[in-house]
């Protein structure tokens, strides 16, 4: 049982190591992606311009990528959670 | 736009000064003047472009303006979301005969609604409609919960219809009050298996269909990351159906010292760990549901029905729930728990054969004793766990077991075989293709091992199924049910 503790709080340690997602580059960026639907996000991915007005522009391209999946599955149009007081 | 049509003014003043001046000795006069005509031409082609433009960008900001307009005045914004599918079934009784019941197609039909009405106040809404094709009759039993939940005729309910008021924006501890027909159904964690997000407020294993009631949620981010608590109250029955309609003659309420109209007031903790690089979400919660109730609904195949609703006793229901949604961006798990505990207080309602097709039933609260008030323990686990294999396919399995007295408030689930309440084992593979962003395919297969009778309903003693005989409904009883089904999906 011990030991099964340990390995799965190793796994949730070694998970939180590589936590650069698409959600936490956007909080980075103090990017809203209910701010914008998806089509307009993957307007904004489109153009240097735009990008640099967000700041997107000095992000690697793997990362450009994660935040540019996170910002139109969670844009204003998308699939958005529903709960009591959300 | 001024600004560049004074900067090109000036630069065509300078450029003929510049002219004027400098070449002066090298160009004759009329040479001059050729060059100022050539270079006035070139002005005035670009002034024409550049009131062109003008013109274009008020046109522009005339149809924003009506953009704009319809955008205010649009005060309910509409989604849609669709399922038509098909089932096969294949049933077998506890007397070991069986029957198949292939090609069951089905269509739902959500018409979501939006609103947000001022800051601190917003609208959430949806009508539904679950029909079984070519069905034109409405369900024989239809509690309050299974509107628009449950396979019927193409009637269109309202199965959502709630306000969230939000009475201290910015705060330390923001409370929201939601009033009015809940988000109470598709609660975590069945949304993984309809490749959505989180559609519904309470644990699926526990709490799935419509409610009526009222929920405060405080949400504690700014003193406990990832934390809310919420309090709600609901009235999933009170004393105005239709087994008495002979009563109804006011809306100020029935007189009827017998019977107490049913409350359920329940606490919930939410926590989702915001630390973590996947989705997540624990939940935790105690709920009393008092005075549960039988009515005629469940006797309408008798001579000489029971007009009048009893109360049957309480039941407290308590659980847990986790689930974490994209770990390493392609595994899904949950896991879930809950435990019932029922109290019947001794009264019962009779019913013509309901379990037996043969005699009268005296039906309790999980009991069909007379005057029994032992208190009836149940309960249900349903673990799952799904994997992305590629952006367009991804395959899942669920397993859920019951207890012989598990009872919960999942009798509006819009799953028909409602397998959550299995007193015994369910099984469910799946296979889930994805069609475009908006829309997927899902085929599967549905197990269900039933060890005891009743699943489902809180009313009579649940038998074991193995034991059963002809005299005690063996062959009417189901023992083991299977639904093969395809279903197309569309949330829009």
């Amino acid at each position: 049982m011990k030991k099964i503790v340990v390995l799965i709080v190793t796994m949730l340690f070694a998970l939180n190591l590589y936590a650069a997602d698409g959600k936490s580059i956007a909080n980075d960026l103090k990017i809203s992606a209910s701010s914008k639907a998806g089509a307009q996000w993957k307007r904004v991915f489109k153009k240097a311009k735009k990008m640099k007005k967000y700041g997107i522009n000095a992000l690697s391209d793997a990362d450009k990528a994660m935040l540019k999946e996170y910002l139109i599955s969670h844009a204003a149009d998308s699939d958005a959670p529903e709960a009591a007081g959300m | 736009m001024e600004n560049t049509m004074t900067r090109k003014i000036l630069l065509s003043t300078v450029a003929i000064a510049t002219l004027m001046t400098t070449n002066a000795s090298a160009l004759t006069v009329e040479e001059k003047i050729t060059k100022l005509e050539s270079i006035i031409n070139t002005q005035q082609k670009e002034i024409n472009s550049l009131k062109e433009t003008t013109e274009d960008i008020e046109e522009m900001d005339e149809r924003l303006e009506t953009v704009e307009t319809s955008s205010l005045t649009d005060k309910i914004q509409l989604g849609l979301g669709m399922r038509v599918e098909m089932n096969n079934y294949s049933n077998t009784y506890a007397d070991g005969t069986s029957y198949d019941a292939n090609g069951i197609w089905r269509t739902k039909l959500n018409i979501n609604m939006k609103s947000k009405i001022a800051d601190n106040l917003k609208f959430s809404g949806r009508l539904s409609m679950y029909k079984n094709w070519g069905d034109s009759t409405e369900r024989m039993i239809q509690n309050d919960s299974m509107q628009g939940r449950k396979p019927d005729g193409s009637q269109m309910y309202v199965e959502r219809a709630y306000l969230d008021w939000s009475l201290n924006k910015g705060s330390t501890i923001p409370v929201i009050v939601t009033m009015g027909r809940q988000p109470s159904s598709d609660g975590p964690s069945y949304q993984i298996k309809e490749d959505t997000t989180r559609k519904g407020t309470y644990d699926a294993l526990a709490f799935d269909g419509a409610a009526d009631g009222i929920v405060f949620t405080a949400l504690l981010n700014k003193i406990s990351k990832g934390t809310s608590i919420r309090y709600a109250y609901g009235t999933p029955n009170v004393l105005d159906n239709e087994a008495n309609t002979d009563q109804q003659m006011s809306y100020s309420g029935i007189d009827n010292s017998s019977f107490e109209n049913t409350s359920v007031t329940g606490v919930f903790l939410d926590q989702t760990f915001t630390s973590l690089p996947f989705e997540n979400l624990a939940q935790v919660y105690t709920v009393s549901a008092k005075n549960l109730n039988a009515n005629s609904a469940y006797d309408q195949n008798t001579s000489t029905p029971q007009k009048n609703d009893i109360n049957v006793g309480d039941l407290t229901i308590t659980g847990f729930m986790v689930e974490a949604s994209k770990i390493n961006g392609n595994l899904d798990l949950f896991a879930h728990y809950s435990r019932s505990e029922a109290k019947p207080n001794g009264e019962n309602i009779d019913m013509d054969g309901a379990t037996s097709g043969q005699g009268k039933d005296h039906l309790g609260l999980l009991s069909s004793t007379d005057n029994d008030t032992t208190t009836k323990s149940g309960n249900a686990t349903w673990l799952g766990a799904r994997y992305t294999i590629n952006n367009n396919w991804k395959v899942g399995a669920e397993w859920n077991k019951g207890s012989k007295n598990w009872f919960s408030f999942t009798s509006g689930s819009n799953d028909p075989l409602n397998k959550l309440a299995t007193r015994g084992t369910a099984t469910e593979v799946y296979a889930t293709m994805k069609v475009n962003r908006n829309a997927n395919l899902r085929v599967g297969m549905v197990n269900i091992d039933y060890d005891y009778t009743g699943s489902g309903s809180h009313l009579g003693a649940p038998t074991k199924i193995s034991t059963m005989t002809a005299m005690s409904g063996s062959t009417v009883t189901i023992d083991k049910t299977s639904n093969a089904y395809i279903t197309f999906n569309v949330l829009f």
